[in-house]
């Protein structure tokens, strides 16, 4: 264990990654679901899985991240377990330890702490000969426990063997027992074996491949429909739908639909649906079409009042909803937003744009608003883009301009205020980068009436308009 | 006989009066009282602009609900300038509609306002500072309201009737293209039926051509000698309703503490005129 800074120095270029164990934890569940082309029943470390329910991740140490896969009844399959074993080591290239023996908590400790890998033990006597020079750890028992043992110098499983059996218990507890019992095959250990996520899709193969588009148009609704009402069934809304179409030549088409939130009302879900599906180009035939729902959450059917009318709560919670994903889809969900005032007093950053779909629309209900940092009259109630550069005449230094020429016009202004200074915010270090440079803002009148919001950029002396009041 | 005509008189002015303030009677020759703030019937068909010499010309007290009204902003410099001030009050006034009416209650989200086309889109301040109380933030302009950037016309239009068929919508303020007369219609049918209002700002160049808007205002900038903005605002036509006075100076009301607009009176600059003559002559 040493400081990251001091592993680089002393290996040059090596890849470096943050410690994320959920990422891992999925990983390995995933490499268990892979692992199930050997046997029905593979699982994960049942301290692992504890540790994931608890999101106590970080600090399970790493001899926890295992599969144990059950071989029972699968010799005919496999044939003999050496080659097997021989087998799964070439599937994972030689970096995993392996171990074959006849119960859970025997492999477990040979494919931890074992001499060599692939390690096979055939019959008990055989595994309890490799257990015996195994330290006590290997059992899976706690550091007290451990500790305990060793303070009476038991340091391997064998020294614990020639105990006698019935003392153990009382001297050093009764998990010490079971476990060593698990071992050598006298107690039944449990295993939860990991299932495959659920997976809500529908799939359709097309032998020959459809080349009508009108036909294509009728499968992709009749695969939603009956993909819609398996949600439904099962209670279940979905807030992505992906549909990908694969044509002959193994190139695919895959459209995605995001919604704001999770739905699967069938007249709503259509009626985005459908437009986008309609204009859909289709190159080729389709051979395939597959149509997912993922980010599936669980909803409850609640019936909807007899007296709902338009105005009521529900009802225009549920209709802006549903105006969000109608936006969202067919517009695009980086262009549908809120606005949110940010902290700072730069013009361009003082507000920002976030995207409405996917926003946790309870967090702005709740914030409790501040007053208006500035009156009407302060700012611009329309602000360019870009500030766009104008050329002024005849100004006086630090004096608003008296004549400036904008979109090739020329303006005579017939009042002005300022100058009002907005300084780069040094605290973010900008000064540095020179990203933004101090800036003079006045607030002129031309002739006509029109209000603009000017200013002359302190480092390079040119003049900007920034924004009006329309 | 005559007294009984009277009161037959009285009695028929009284129930106009009372339809006219629902709404469901218009009538251009301005006898209907305005209402304030503090006195909204329940189901209030107008949204009032804040100004009362404004909202008593208008049938209803204000901007009627359930229709749409055009804008037209006149500045050759700015051809695409949309008037954010004068919308972003508006919407203000809608809104304080919406929390005062007490149909929804404060954990629903009410109706929200849409600005649908990024030209349109305000700056986040001018909607910030009409919160004045306290109580009334959780349910503020700012939060209940949703930009929406269109990319071409055709999608503005699709937005823009989506928008006002949803129940979910109470004002929508768009950039519009160029629309037909049929398509004014359609947009009136859609906010008809959901009692949706909106805004449409259209070219200046398009004020020629007819429309089935309810009302239409023209706005353009004129020189000031306060501190505030002035601009000339006419109201064009009013939908089956004679037309009396049309067309007032306003500007932001500087002493109150969130946008508001008020009239002002109209002032001849004659020094500047002096200047420029002086300039050319001589004198």
């Amino acid at each position: 264990m040493m400081p990251l800074p001091l592993a680089e120095a002393l290996i040059s270029g090596a890849y470096t990654e943050a410690f994320d164990p959920i990422r891992d934890y999925n990983a390995l569940y995933a490499l268990a679901v892979w692992c199930r082309r050997f046997s029905p029943l593979v699982s994960i470390d049942y301290e692992l899985a504890v540790a994931h329910k608890r999101n106590e991740l970080r600090t399970l140490p790493s001899l926890h991240y295992g599969i144990t896969i059950d071989l029972t009844g699968t010799e005919k399959l496999h044939g003999d377990i050496d080659l097997l074993c021989q087998r799964i080591d070439a599937l994972f290239q030689y970096r995993a330890r392996i171990c074959a023996a006849p119960t859970i908590g025997g492999a477990w400790a040979l494919s931890r702490y074992g001499p060599h890998t692939p390690c096979v033990a055939r019959s008990i006597p055989a595994l309890t000969e490799a257990l015996t020079n195994l330290p006590i750890r290997s059992l899976r028992l706690d550091r007290l426990c451990v500790e305990r043992l060793a303070d009476v110098g038991m340091y391997t499983i064998g020294e614990l063997l020639s105990l006698p059996r019935h003392t153990l218990g009382q001297r050093f507890g009764k998990p010490l027992v079971y476990r060593l019992h698990q071992a050598l095959g006298s107690l039944d250990e449990r295993l939860n074996p990991v299932e495959e996520r659920a997976r809500y899709e529908r799939h359709r193969i097309f032998e020959p491949p459809l080349t009508n588009r009108r036909a294509i148009i009728i499968a992709i609704e009749a695969l939603f429909h009956d993909l819609v009402r398996h949600l439904r069934a099962e209670q279940i809304s979905a807030g992505l739908f992906s549909l990908i179409i694969c044509d002959t030549t193994f190139q695919s088409i895959c459209k995605e639909f995001p919604l704001s939130s999770a739905t699967n009302d069938t007249k709503h879900l259509l009626s985005i649906i459908q437009p986008i599906i309609d204009s859909m180009r289709f190159c080729g035939e389709a051979r395939e079409i597959i149509l997912r729902a993922q980010d599936t959450t669980r909803s409850i059917k609640e019936q909807r009042s007899f007296t709902a009318q338009d105005f009521d709560a529900s009802e225009i919670a549920r209709s802006y909803r549903e105006l969000l994903n109608t936006f969202g889809i067919r517009i695009g969900k980086d262009r549908v937003s809120f606005a949110r005032l940010n902290d700072s007093y730069i013009p361009e950053r003082s507000f920002s744009y976030e995207s409405a779909i996917g926003a946790l629309q309870e967090a702005h209900d709740v914030v409790m608003e501040s007053p208006a940092p500035y009156t009407p009259r302060e700012r611009p109630s329309t602000l360019f883009s870009t500030p766009e550069p104008i050329t002024t005449i005849a100004m006086l230094p630090d004096k608003p301009p008296s004549c400036i020429q904008w979109r090739d016009t020329r303006l005579p202004i017939i009042s002005g205020y300022g100058p009002e200074r907005i300084a780069p915010e040094w605290w973010r270090g900008e000064l540095r980068q020179e990203l933004f440079s101090t800036r003079d803002y006045f607030i002129i009148q031309d002739n006509t009436g029109r209000w603009l919001w000017v200013f002359r950029d302190q480092r390079t002396h040119e003049w900007f308009i920034h924004g009006s009041w329309t | 006989m005559s007294a009984r005509k009277e009161s037959i008189t009285r009695c028929g002015a009284q129930i106009i009066d009372d339809l006219s303030t629902r709404g469901l009677v218009w009538s251009g020759s301005g006898r209907t009282s305005t209402p304030t703030f503090d006195d909204f019937a329940p189901y209030a068909a107008a949204i009032p602009l804040g100004i009362p010499e404004i909202d008593q010309a208008l049938p209803g007290g204000g901007l009627q609900r359930g229709s749409i009204h055009e804008f037209f902003y006149n500045d050759p410099l700015q051809p695409r300038a949309i008037p954010t001030s004068l919308t972003s009050v508006i919407a203000h006034n809608a809104h304080k509609l919406l929390t005062t009416q007490g149909v929804w209650d404060e954990a629903a989200r009410p109706r929200s306002t849409l600005w649908i086309g990024k030209r349109s889109w305000p700056t986040p301040y001018t909607l910030v500072g009409m919160s004045q109380d306290r109580a009334s933030a959780t349910s503020s302009l700012l939060h209940s309201a949703l930009f929406i950037d269109t990319t071409n016309d055709r999608m503005t239009l699709w937005a823009l009737e989506t928008a006002l068929r949803s129940p979910a919508a109470h004002v929508v303020i768009a950039d519009c293209p160029r629309l037909s007369l049929t398509a004014t219609k359609r947009l009136l049918l859609a906010a008809r039926e959901r009692g949706t209002t909106a805004l449409l700002i259209r070219n200046s160049k398009d004020s020629k051509y007819p429309s089935c808007a309810t009302t239409r205002w023209a706005l353009s900038p004129t020189p000031s000698l306060y501190d505030t903005p002035l601009w000339e605002l006419s109201l064009l036509k009013i939908r089956g309703a004679a037309l009396r006075s049309s067309s007032w100076i306003i500007g932001i009301n500087e002493h109150a503490s969130s946008l508001s607009l008020r009239v002002f009176p109209r002032v001849v600059d004659r020094c500047h005129q002096e200047e420029t003559t002086r300039d050319k002559y001589g004198t």
